[in-house]
């Protein structure tokens, strides 16, 4: 893994993903995010773990621009999500840890709405949505109504729809909660193939086998700190340790 | 009972909770302000009602009679409140499933999630039956045990209604089976709903402005006492309950108690079949569209998808598209009843104000529809999906502004093609109206987004909550009371300008508030459209 970050940096290829100092606070006086630096190169995988309340799924809001930062800067390809937003979102697509969304059209409504969204062509769009649909095994649910699914189904459609678009950064929260093991390994394949293919994946995760197999970096946050942010080698180097024991240690109550 | 007390605690806390931040009242000052205005626009006409229908009733040594009209008057109101209140919080609500597991019985349900009911439907009974209550107490020299059984009655009013309502929709719904026949008796029960409301209102406003028929009624040999309680006898027992009167104590709360036991032996049979079945998607036929790919517009797939939320939802629906059928129901309500007729409106004395008339019809979509101030609520937690979007952030709002005004275009449009066929207007009277209604409804549907943007309230259990329990409208609404006053005061002013010259100004003052509030929204507002967390 190590290796494969040094040939990227080797390359020189840009930075897809940069958090400087980001802090978010809700009420303006705890923060749920704590001065946090990160940085993900483009082709990587990079797994975000840390317990529950973290700071997990407010990252990744704040990198969707779903929730603004209280302070600092994130940028996307070099864009910032917050002076230009537009620019910065036709980089990534998003899957959220939940997937509520508009339920009262059919699937494939849903899949050309975000193609549309992304000005993705007839051919391609296709192309894109049959390929992952029947990866998924929902193509043939695409014309019932998505209040019709299943939460694996509903979750198999939003990534799909994410993958349309055949962004430069994926960022998923909690992608595999939800699906059946079939279509989670589908979903590893997908990410390891979109990074072969030069995009960046960034996840969020408890399941630390999945990241463990996964990913070139691990980022740990912990009560809105980054506790770490390197690859696997790195973290349990000098140590027989497991993953799961480093990330226990790291995130214990003191 | 402690599983049904810590129940009923839990969705009283929510309600409650929900309602207070419903009304939201971060504005500090403002919003309690806000508040007590709308609550004392509602409040003020309920108690003059209940002054001028004590005077003649007292006079005629009958001032009992306002408790018994009141109480009447409430239990419709609850009653019609209670009715879709019912259905969104059964049959629509999010939290039945987590319900339908936990160990407790069907009534345990039932009657817990009712005890919300009853405390909305309470405040209705504030509106209405307290005025009249408190007036008759006053008036009485109360003495402290008639307060005391005033507050008893005043608790108990809700009862009646509420379990008459739930009885009523139970064995309904029961045989109300799938989606989209659900979605279609929610509907037309509420047209039937809104003919009713309104009939009983204009009832109310012609009894009220008949001080002679109030008389005559009450000369009556059987007295009007007996005569109301031939219809509704516990209007006959509450009235003497106050008085005092043991026996009829004694009756209306056996009446009562009997209700809630039926209530209980029909929640047992009739919930896992009614409730139950609503929340089982697999029990609703699921209809196999067809595949396709097709390229369309940012603009058209937002428009649609905007559209689409509120036609798929039958309490979005009723409160955007049906609102618009409310003038043509409350002219069909008066022309059937003989309160107005065609020659009536085409007299030459309306001559002058036909114009103000044509303009106030087509505008009424604009005015009583105020979809923009739910636009973002209305969303609920699927608004994520729009923020992450490469769009910019004024065309998120835009497209919500644009179906507002396309939604209330539509029925200006219905509205002037019936208005124009009934009523002959002359073609400058119709160019004048329809450039007042669009500059109107321009400004409204955008001034209502800054209300949402400021409010915008995307976590509700109910969509009822969302669009009709949402403090939002009354803001609304209380933003078009201020802009009628303003009208009201340039044609006084202005009087001497005439009718045409009147509507070329309001005109002009409408665009001039639409750009003003269009830069609101686009330049100051956005920053806090940006901000809206989920």
């Amino acid at each position: 893994m190590l290796l494969i970050v040094k040939i990227l940096l080797k390359e020189g290829r840009g930075l897809m993903l940069s958090l400087k100092n980001i802090s978010k606070s809700y009420d303006g006086k705890k923060k749920a995010v704590n001065n946090l630096n990160l940085d993900v190169k483009e082709g990587e995988i990079i797994g975000f773990i840390g317990p529950n309340g973290a700071g997990k799924t407010t990252t990744i809001k704040m990198i969707a621009g779903i929730l603004s930062p209280s302070q600092g800067e994130i940028t996307i390809n070099g864009v910032d999500i917050e002076k230009n937003a537009i620019r910065a979102k036709k980089n990534f697509t998003f899957v959220p840890d939940h997937p509520a969304i508009f339920d009262a059209i059919k699937g494939i409504d849903y899949l050309n709405f975000i193609a549309d969204m992304y000005d993705i062509s007839v051919e391609d769009r296709k192309q894109r949505i049959e390929r992952y649909t029947k990866d998924f095994q929902i193509y043939s649910a695409l014309g019932q109504t998505i209040n019709s699914y299943s939460h694996g189904m509903k979750q198999k459609l939003l990534v799909s729809g994410a993958l349309i678009p055949n962004p430069k950064l994926f960022i998923l929260d909690e992608p595999m909660v939800g699906l059946d093991p079939q279509s989670a390994k589908i979903l590893k394949d997908i990410m390891k193939e979109h990074c072969d293919r030069g995009g960046t994946v960034f996840f969020s995760s408890h399941v630390l086998e999945v990241v463990e197999n996964l990913c070139h970096r691990v980022a740990i946050i912990n009560r809105g700190n980054l506790v770490v942010c390197d690859t696997l080698e790195n973290i349990k180097r000098n140590t027989d340790s497991t993953l799961e024991q480093i990330f226990l240690e790291m995130t214990k109550d003191e | 009972m402690n599983k049904f007390i810590s129940l009923t605690k839990l969705q009283l806390k929510d309600f409650i909770s929900r309602y207070v931040s419903g009304l939201n009242l971060r504005g500090g000052n403002i919003g309690k302000i806000l508040l007590i205005f709308v609550a004392a626009m509602l409040l003020l006409p309920s108690i003059q009602l209940s002054q001028s229908l004590y005077t003649p009733v007292a006079m005629l040594g009958y001032p009992q009679l306002l408790i018994t009209f009141m109480y009447i008057a409430a239990v419709m109101a609850m009653l019609f409140t209670a009715l879709p209140f019912i259905i969104s919080i059964f049959f629509y609500s999010k939290d039945i499933t987590f319900l339908s597991s936990l160990p407790i019985t069907e009534s345990t349900i039932v009657f817990s999630k009712l005890s919300a009911i009853y405390i909305y439907l309470l405040a209705v009974s504030g509106f209405i039956f307290g005025p009249a209550l408190a007036i008759y107490i006053i008036n009485s020299n109360g003495s402290l045990l008639l307060f005391i059984l005033g507050m008893i009655t005043f608790i108990t009013s809700p009862i009646l209604p509420l379990v008459i309502a739930t009885i009523i929709i139970l064995p309904i719904m029961r045989f109300i089976s799938g989606s989209k026949r659900r979605n279609l008796f929610s509907i037309l029960g509420s047209i039937l709903l809104l003919a009713v409301i309104i009939g009983l209102q204009l009832a109310l406003t012609r009894f009220q402005s008949d001080p002679e028929g109030i008389q005559q009624l009450l000369a009556q040999s059987d007295g009007i006492l007996n005569l109301v309680g031939k219809g509704f006898p516990p209007s006959i027992w509450i009235t003497n309950m106050v008085q005092g009167s043991m026996i009829d104590t004694l009756l209306f709360f056996g009446l009562n108690i009997l209700l809630i036991l039926i209530l209980q032996f029909l929640s047992k049979v009739l919930y896992r079949k009614a409730m139950l079945s609503f929340n089982q998607q697999g029990s609703i036929g699921i209809k196999q569209g067809s595949i396709y790919y097709k390229k369309r517009s940012i603009g058209y797939q937002l428009i649609r998808r905007h559209i689409l939320i509120i036609i798929s939802n039958p309490t979005f629906f009723l409160n955007t598209f049906l609102i618009m059928i409310v003038p043509i129901l409350m002219f069909g309500i008066m022309y059937f009843t003989g309160e107005v007729s065609l020659q009536t409106l085409n007299s030459p004395l309306l001559d002058p104000y036909r114009v103000f008339i044509f303009a106030g019809i087509i505008s009424s979509p604009a005015i009583i529809g105020s979809n923009s101030a739910t636009a973002i609520t209305r969303e609920g937690k699927s608004f994520w999906e729009t923020k992450i979007l490469p769009i910019s952030l004024q065309d998120n709002i835009k497209y919500r502004v644009i179906t507002t005004i396309m939604i209330s275009i539509l029925g200006s449009l219905i509205l002037a093609i019936v208005s124009i066929i009934l009523l002959n207007f002359s073609l400058i009277q119709v160019l004048l109206g329809i450039m007042a209604c669009v500059s109107l409804t321009l400004f409204l549907s955008t001034i209502d987004i800054i209300i949402n943007i400021y409010r915008p309230m995307l976590d509700w259990t109910h969509p009822t909550a969302a669009v009709k329990n949402n403090m939002n409208v009354m803001i609304s609404l209380a933003i078009r009371v201020a802009l009628g006053g303003l009208v009201y005061l340039i044609a006084i002013i202005a009087k001497a300008l005439g009718s045409s010259s009147l509507m070329i100004l309001f005109s002009c003052i409408f665009l001039v508030l639409f750009f003003i509030s269009r830069y609101l929204v686009y330049k100051v507002f956005v920053k806090m459209f940006r901000d809206i967390s989920i």
